[in-house]
Order: structure tokens, then sequence, then C-alpha cells
């Protein structure tokens, strides 16, 4: 019997060894297993950081207008604080309402190659304007400064988490006393695992009946946070527990500290995550952690612990209350003074005014996108934490946006036929900007509204050009006058304005005008202020098909374009981008530049990775572009473009309408010396809107440069060395004498201005002229024949009118070279 | 007498030095070519290495631009553009280009119809051995400069016409130094410009 026992036993003592012993091994193999797994991950952990988009900085300067250029919208959206008193942390501004002075507290600006701290500026403003910039911290007057770039937009991976990455130096010690206190006061003497905090919050939860307390280290919530869900089950806690201890054995306090801190989920903005102590500092404060007050620090810290209902925006009661617990507590541990709190719970803690998180350029951010996606690994955009600075002009793609939507409801009051129920279905427009000389795309609207149609009308509807590719045409008769010298296509040259037949590949094709109106024999000017198709079909006719076609890509239009001899008049389908690219080459003296989006592209760290430079190519003779720009003022000065004048915008201006056949698009592209815009108008359906760009688009188009030039120098386009201007007659395109009624100045190639003076006009002697040449075109210009005592009456209409015969030959005559076209 | 002696003198004297005079003459042309042949192997080995002829880099440096208008005569964005053109035009003489490029767009960015950003932007990018955007920088330059400014506009002309005579494209050259002698009578540049092209006439 005590043999049956003694074998019991030792056969149970030898199972219990061999299980202990398997369980052993076991057990090390899974600690291994743990331990190898989390050390990797813990290693290679790289938080998913979005790469963010910005807009081009404010540059102060003395003589800026701060009204115009709008700072304190500026200020506004990049989060600045409006204070009572003297500017104290960085995103503080002070407005002296008795010295019209403002002090600024500029945040450091990353800005590639234009990088500063942060300074405190003044400026002294006189009239509205900047009149002086002063340096606060060393009291010296500045040139000029800028503010940091303003963020458009991040992009995010599937969970929206917005997070920037500090190092542990960067966060103040205070703020890691406060988080400390907070969450666990005994960091830095546990060894992953607070075992004495378990059994109390053990205790505290049996007492209270309920989970009052928790026990986790900040260890255990990076651990959580880090690796595992959420769930509350004995097997997570364990797991949590066992790699805590394994990432205390592998990794420094500090180490975990720092991550903690980046780490830490503490609120949501809209759908966005706010991760790590950097975005809550920046979210609820609008600071960095560094210039945090005592009591806001204590804010964050309360936070951790359920950071929805502790938020100082959302409900400022609780979290005042949590600061004062975390200060208290903080005053119990030794880490700060009674006072101190003291003075921390008196600081104000209410809702401050957040500013309104919403993608002001969403189609534009569209646009850039799709272009870094060609270029980046999949992923890169949204984890990478790129910075990516734009060329965006906040202020005129806010004014585009707006006159977007005020322009839409206007034409839809006037026009009740045009408004539709379905969100989808309403009249659409788009808008882009360029500053021609660099190629800088300013800005860029694609749509009405963003959230009903993401579709991006600028580069992603083909629409037809209609009248907006007639100054194509008349550009490559230009360069074929330059070539040819023979005054067939000169400003003042005539051309038929009469209905006509082309025959092309053995089928006939009749151009008609606008409501079948026929002005005759006009200047090639008046051609294209009224925007006559039978005449630019003539032109057309006469230069080429190809020629055109050809000039066409050389503008920058990429979109096949056939040859046919409706191309003359628009038959194309085009995107607006590159009906803007075309025009800027034009606004450019004929020099097209690299369309720009983006400027720099720098990593996390700030390492430039891509720098985008001006890149300019020759494409039109300066010449050409200069006089095709003059005839264009025309259309704006008594053409088609005339209401924008009649809309008070009065600048020097050159532009063009476009109205197709069916009325389904409405263009207008115009520009300055130094800005550019095209805006187009239409249904995305092909429907008829029965309005002329002049009346669609001209007043959007208007709208924008108005509020867009305010505050820019008035310039007019200045003329190339090859161009010469010459006071002419309007009724007879010759040289104006002092008797002239209409006179007008008329730009002309070097030594193909006219010499004759008008005959019509010179009731006086005609004054001395210094010996000229003739050119081709006045040797042969007959002189039309005006009745005796006749009133002087303009060129188009009255001396050219559409019942007018053209002069037929005589007999052994040359033949009139009007005839030609 | 003594006057026929000294000519019969002169005569056998030039007879005698004439010939070692010739000999010395082409051993010096002899020695001055292959020296030349040297040096301008030594250009096509710099080409080939660093995309630009040293000797046009250092007449870059000795081309020196104009002084820059005083900016109280411009308006405020004027004003700051210049700033920046400065700023541009130490780090060109700095030989930082990339830096210089950099200040030069900002420049004509904030006032693009201004002429000295792209005067300069054209004399960078030369330098960084891109011809062909240069020339077109300075059109640029060229097309915003008023007939008043003769001195930039003599400056812009000429080194035009450096860019052209270092790409090989001597009528265009010829053509470039011609205009700015046309403004600048006294440019140097220009005349030895036009001095160094080939004749016309040569094959």
């Amino acid at each position: 019997m005590m043999d049956m026992q003694r074998i019991f036993w030792k056969l149970t003592g030898c199972l219990f060894l061999g299980l202990l012993g398997t369980a052993s091994v076991l057990g090390w193999q899974f600690y291994h297993k743990l331990e190898d797994a989390a050390v990797t991950r813990f290693s290679d952990h790289r938080w998913a950081v979005p790469s963010k988009v910005y807009a081009r900085p404010l540059l102060l300067y003395p003589g800026l207008n701060v009204e115009e250029a709008a700072l304190f919208d500026h200020l506004a959206r990049l989060d600045y604080q409006q204070v009572e008193h003297t500017i104290r942390a960085r995103g503080d501004y002070w407005r002296n309402t008795q010295s019209g002075e403002v002090q600024i507290f500029l945040r450091e600006s990353t800005y590639p190659g234009r990088e500063r701290s942060a300074r405190r500026i003044l400026l002294s403003i006189e009239q509205g304007r900047i009149e002086r910039l002063t340096d606060l911290d060393d009291e010296t007057e500045i040139q000029a400064i800028e503010t940091e770039p303003e963020v458009i937009t991040r992009f995010y991976a599937q969970a929206w988490e917005e997070r920037r990455v500090v190092k542990l130096y960067e966060v103040p010690s205070l703020l890691v006393k406060a988080v400390l206190a907070a969450e666990d006061h005994r960091f830095f003497e546990h060894s992953g695992v607070d075992w004495w905090r378990i059994l109390g919050a053990a205790w505290a939860n049996i007492v209270g009946g309920r989970i009052v307390q928790g026990g986790s280290t900040l260890t255990q919530q990076l651990i959580k946070n880090f690796f595992l869900s959420q769930e509350r089950t004995i097997k997570r806690k364990l797991t949590e527990v066992c790699l805590a201890l394994i990432i205390e054995n592998h990794y420094s306090k500090l180490q975990i500290l720092e991550n903690y801190l980046n780490e830490i989920y503490l609120g949501q903005r809209g759908s966005k995550s706010i991760l790590g102590i950097w975005e809550a500092a920046r979210f609820y404060f609008g600071k960095a952690p560094r210039d945090l007050t005592l009591g806001e620090m204590a804010i964050i810290a309360g936070m951790i612990k359920a950071p929805n209902r502790y938020a100082p925006n959302r409900h400022p009661e609780r979290a005042i209350l949590r600061r004062n617990h975390i200060l208290q507590r903080m005053v119990t541990l030794g880490t700060i003074t009674e006072e101190e709190a003291d003075a921390a719970r008196h600081e104000e803690a209410g809702p401050r005014q957040m500013p309104p998180e919403k993608n002001k350029a969403p189609y534009f951010i569209d646009f850039i996108r799709k272009e870094l996606e060609a270029s980046y690994p999949a992923g890169t955009l949204t984890k990478a934490g790129l910075n990516i600075f734009t060329v965006l002009d906040m202020r005129l793609q806010q004014i585009a946006r707006e006159v977007i939507q005020t322009g839409l409801a206007e034409i839809e009051e006037k026009h009740p036929q045009l408004k539709r129920e379905m969100p989808e279905e309403r009249l659409q427009a788009c808008l882009v900007a360029i500053q021609p000389q660099t190629g800088h795309i300013l800005a860029l609207v694609g749509g009405r509204d963003y959230q009903v149609s993401q579709f991006n009308r600028t580069v992603q509807a083909r629409r037809q050009l209609g009248s907006i590719f007639k100054p194509v045409v008349f550009l490559a008769a230009l360069e074929k006058e330059r070539q040819q010298r023979d005054g067939r296509f000169l400003p003042t040259s005539l051309v038929n304005d009469a209905p006509f037949s082309w025959f092309y590949e053995d089928k006939e094709w009749s151009p008609r005008n606008y409501k079948n109106r026929y002005r005759g024999m006009v200047s090639l000017r008046k051609a294209l202020e009224k925007s006559s198709n039978a005449a630019t079909a003539r032109i057309a006719q006469e230069v080429g098909l190809e020629p055109a076609r050809q000039m066409a890509v050389r503008l920058g239009f990429t979109s096949p374009l056939p040859a046919y001899p409706s191309l003359a008049l628009g038959a194309a389908e085009v995107t607006p981008l590159e009906v803007a690219l075309a025009y800027s080459t034009l606004a450019n003296q004929g020099i097209a530049t690299r369309p720009e989006t983006i400027h720099w592209i720098t990593s996390r760290t700030g390492e430039i990775i891509e720098q985008h430079q001006m890149t300019v190519k020759r494409r039109v003779h300066p010449d050409d572009a200069y006089v095709l720009t003059h005839l264009l003022e025309g259309v704006m000065k008594q053409g088609t473009g005339v209401g924008a004048r009649r809309r008070g915008f009065v600048r020097p201006a050159a532009g063009k309408t476009g109205t197709t056949n069916d009325y389904g698009d409405a263009w207008f592209v115009g520009y300055t010396p130094d800005l550019l815009t095209a805006v187009w108008v239409g249904f995305d359906r092909r429907v008829s809107l029965n309005l002329s760009g002049a009346q669609a688009a001209l007043p959007i188009w208007t709208a924008f440069m108005k509020r867009a030039t305010v505050g820019m120098p008035i310039t007019d386009f200045s003329s190339p060395p090859g161009v010469t201007l010459v006071a002419i007659d309007q009724q007879t395109g010759l040289r104006a004498t002092p008797h002239c009624p209409n006179v007008m100045q008329e730009a002309f190639p070097k030594g193909q201005e006219p010499i004759l003076s008008c005959p019509y006009h010179s009731s006086g002697p005609t004054p001395h002229r210094s010996p000229v040449r003739t050119t081709s075109a006045d040797r042969q210009l007959p002189i039309p024949k005006l009745p005796v005592g006749a009133p002087p009456v303009a060129l188009s209409d009255s001396l050219h009118p559409a019942s007018v015969d053209t002069p037929s030959p005589q007999p052994g005559q040359s033949k009139p070279w009007w005839n030609i076209l | 007498m003594v006057e026929y002696i000294v000519i019969a003198l002169r005569r056998s004297l030039l007879r005698s030095l004439l010939p070692s005079a010739a000999l010395v003459l082409a051993c010096g042309g002899l020695a001055g070519y292959a020296q030349e042949g040297t040096a301008y192997n030594q250009v096509e080995e710099a080409t080939q290495q660093n995309g630009r002829r040293p000797q046009y880099r250092g007449m870059l440096q000795e081309h020196a631009a104009p002084p820059l208008p005083d900016p109280a005569v411009f308006s405020p964005q004027d004003r700051i553009a210049l700033h920046f053109v400065e700023q541009g035009q130490a780090a060109l003489r700095q030989e930082d280009f990339h830096r210089a490029r950099i200040f030069f767009e900002r420049a004509v960015n904030i006032a693009p119809l201004q002429p000295y950003g792209y005067y300069f932007l054209g004399r960078a990018t030369f330098a960084q051995g891109d011809a062909h955007q240069a020339l077109v920088f300075l059109l640029k330059a060229e097309l915003a400069l008023s007939e008043e400014n003769a001195d930039w506009m003599a400056k812009t002309k000429c080194l035009q016409g450096m860019i052209h005579e270092d790409s090989g494209e001597y009528e265009e050259a010829r053509r470039s130094y011609q205009r700015c002698l046309e403004i600048s009578p006294q440019s140097l540049r220009a005349m030895s410009g036009l001095a160094r092209l080939p004749d016309e006439s040569e094959p």
C-alpha cells in the first residue's frame, strides 16, 4: 500500500515536473517570441504621419496694404490669437487701435530656403499701409519678413490621424511632470508594471463595486496603443503585462516616455484623431508645447484619462475641474508649489476660437495629389510626413471660391430656367488663375461644390473651345505676316466678314456669324473684337489649317486638335487648364513657363526632396504675342469683353470671350500683364445655356480680377522693340491727322506701320511727317469713298456695312489684296 | 658715296637677318600654336568636366552688372523685389548659383514685370550650364527693360552675345554684340567679343 502510494506520488511528481518543464519550455518560447515581436515592432515603429500641403506664405514689407493683403484673415487662418495686451507666446498678435500698430509673435518658419526662428515683429501702419517693420527682439528695422506657410490640408490614410512627432527635449519638463502626475507618478520607479498600483486599483474597484480606477502604467498604455486591441479581457491584460516588462527591459525610460507623448490619443477634430501632445497643444491652444502655460499643461495631462470628456473646447467646466485636480496632485507630489498651482488655477480656460477645419482648395489638392501619386510609392503621402509647399495663394483661392458661388447664383437668379433641383445637375463653373511669368497656379476651383461633385473641371472636363480659339488663328496669321511682310495680316488689314463656303476634303463647310450678323469688310482688329466667325474662318483658310493647329500646339494645347476647318472656330475639346496655359504664353510675351503647383517638397525632418525651378521656353515671337495682346485689349475696350469695363474693371487687360455653337459652353479668358484668369461656365451634361461667354463667364472673371488685383501696381503691357505704336484714324486705318475724330493707337511690326495719312479729315494742312517707307498694304490700299459732307463714322458698320460690295478690280489693275481673303 | 655704303650695308643686313627673323617668327608661331592647342585642350577638357568653358565663367565674373536703380523711385513690390535681387547677387558672387536662382525667382514672383530678376536669372542659369534657358531669361529681361535703361540693355545684349558665342552661335553673337555697341559704343566686352568671333567670309 505504501509502495503504491509512493509510486503514485512519484508518478504525480514526475508528471508535475514534466508539465512544469514543458510549461517552462513553452513559456520560454512564448516569451522569446513575444520579445522578438515586441522589440521588432517597437524598434521599427514609425508613426504614420500624414503629409502636409502648404499654401504660399504672406510676405510682409513696407508699403503693403494690410487690408488689401487680408493680413488679419491670413493670421486667423494660421490660427493666430488676438490678445489684448502685449504678445507673449508664439501665435499671439495685438492690434493697437490707438496707434494703429500691430505686434505679431510669428512662429518659426520651415519654408525651404527661408527658414527663420520665431520672431516678435512690430508693424507700424499708416493709412492702412505698413510704414515700417521692426524686429522687436533686437529693435532693428527689417526689409521684409514672411509668415509661416498656411496648411491647406493633410493627406490622411484610412485612419485620419493628426500627429507631429516631437523629441523629448522639445517638451517642457512641467508638461512631462503633469502627465506623470495624472497617469503614472511612479513611472521612473517601476519596471513596466506597478504591482502596488494594481493592488490599489483592484481594492478601489472592489470597494466601489465597479471599475473606478485603472492600474496601467504609461508603458502598459503605450503597449496597448501600439500593439493591442482595446478589448478588456484577461488574456489581453496578461499579454500587456508581459510586453510591458519586455519593453522596459529593452528600452530606457526616456525612450518609452518620448514614444508615449507622441502616441497618446487626445481627442477628435471632426473625423480626425488628435494624437500626441504636440497636436493637442496646437489644436486646443494654438501653441507649441513649449509655449503652454502651467494650466494648459494640466488640462492636456488631465485629458489623457478621457479625452473627449475633458476636452476644453467641448466641456470647459469639466476641463477646469480636471485641471485643478491635476494641479493639486502635482502640488501633493511636490512637482510645483501651491503658489504656482494657484496662479494656474486662475488662468482662463474658456473655449478658444477654433479655425474652421476645412480644405479650402479641394480641387487643387486633388490635382496635386494625382501628380504626386504618379511619382511617389503608394502610402508615402499618407505616412511619410512629407511637407509639400505649393504656390497656391490662399487669398486668391478664397476669392475664386466666392466669385464662383455668387456668380452662378446671380446667373440662376437672372435666368431661372437654368436652375436645377438636383445638386449634381446644377450649373457649374471653374476658374484657374496663373501668374504668366512664373507659371504659378495661384488659384484653382474645379467646380461649384466639392461635396456634391469631385469632378475637377479645370483638368478633367474636356469642353468645346468656341471663340476662345480664334486668337490662335490670328496669331498664326500675324506670324505669317512677320515672315512674309506682305501686309495681309496687319491689325488694320481688311477681311471680308461675309458668308462663304470652305470646301475641304470634298465637304462643304459654311461658317455662320452670331445672330447671322455680317459686317462686310472689316479690319482684323474688328473681326477679333466682334468675334466674327466668317472673318476668322477666312483668315484660317488663308493662313492654312496646319499652321493654325501647330500654333495651338506650340501655345500648349495638348488635347487632340482635329485638322478640320471648324477648328478655326474652336471645334475641339480641351480642358480649361490648357486654355489658361495657352493664353499665359501670350501674356508672357510668347514665352511659355512650365505650370507649377508645387515649389518644394521636404521630408519629415526637413531635408529637401524636390525643388521645382522656373523653366521657360520661347514659343512665339514676342512681337506677334504683343500685337495679338493689343488686339485682345480691344476686345475689352470695345469688343465682346467690354462688360468688364462696365462692371468697373479698368486696368489694362486683354481677353477673349468664348461661346460654342450650341451655347453649351461659356468662356472668358483674360489677363493683365501679371495675372491671367480663365473661367468656364456650363452644365456637366452638355445642355444649352443660351448665354454667351460675355453673359455667363465674364461677370465671374471680372469679379475675381477686381478683387484679386487690389493693391497691385497698375501697369500696361510693354511693347517689344520690334513693334511700333502708331496713332491711326479708326475709319481708314491710316495715320491719324490732328483732325481725325476717332483716333487709336495701333500696334504694327516695325517697318510695316502705315505711312499715308488719313485723307478724309485733313481740313487743315497735313502735318509734316518724316520720310517714310511704303508698306505693301499702303501701296495697295484703295481709299474708300465717303459721301461728301458725311459725318465721321466708325470703321465697323458704317464704313464697311455688310451690304457694301467689295470693289472689283479694274482691268489692268492689280488685284486688290483683300480679295485674296 | 657714304650714303651708298650705308644703303648696301642695310640691304645685306636685312638679307641676312630676314631669314633668321622669319625663322624666329615661325618657331614662335609654332610654339604659340602648340601652347594654344594645349590651352584649347584644357578648355575642352574643362568643358567636358564642368559643362561650361572656364574662360566664360571668368568673363561672367568680370561682366559686372550696372548698379541697381534707386529703390526709392519704385513701388513697394518693386522695392522688395530689388531687395531679393541684391541678396541673389550676393549669392552669385559666392558662386552659389542654386541659392542665387532662388532669390531671383522670388524677385520675379513678387515683381514679374521688373527686368533685373530675369537678367540675373540669365546669368545664374548660364553659370549653371544651361545656355538655352539663360537666353530666354535674358530675352525676358530685354523685353522688360525700357529704352531709357540703356546701361542695362547694353549689358543684357552683351551677355546674350557671350552666351551665343559660347554656344557656337556666332551670327547671333555678332548681332547681340553689335546691338550692344549701338547702345553703348564704349563697351569693351562687346568690342572684344566681336573681335573674337570668326570672320564671316571664312569657310
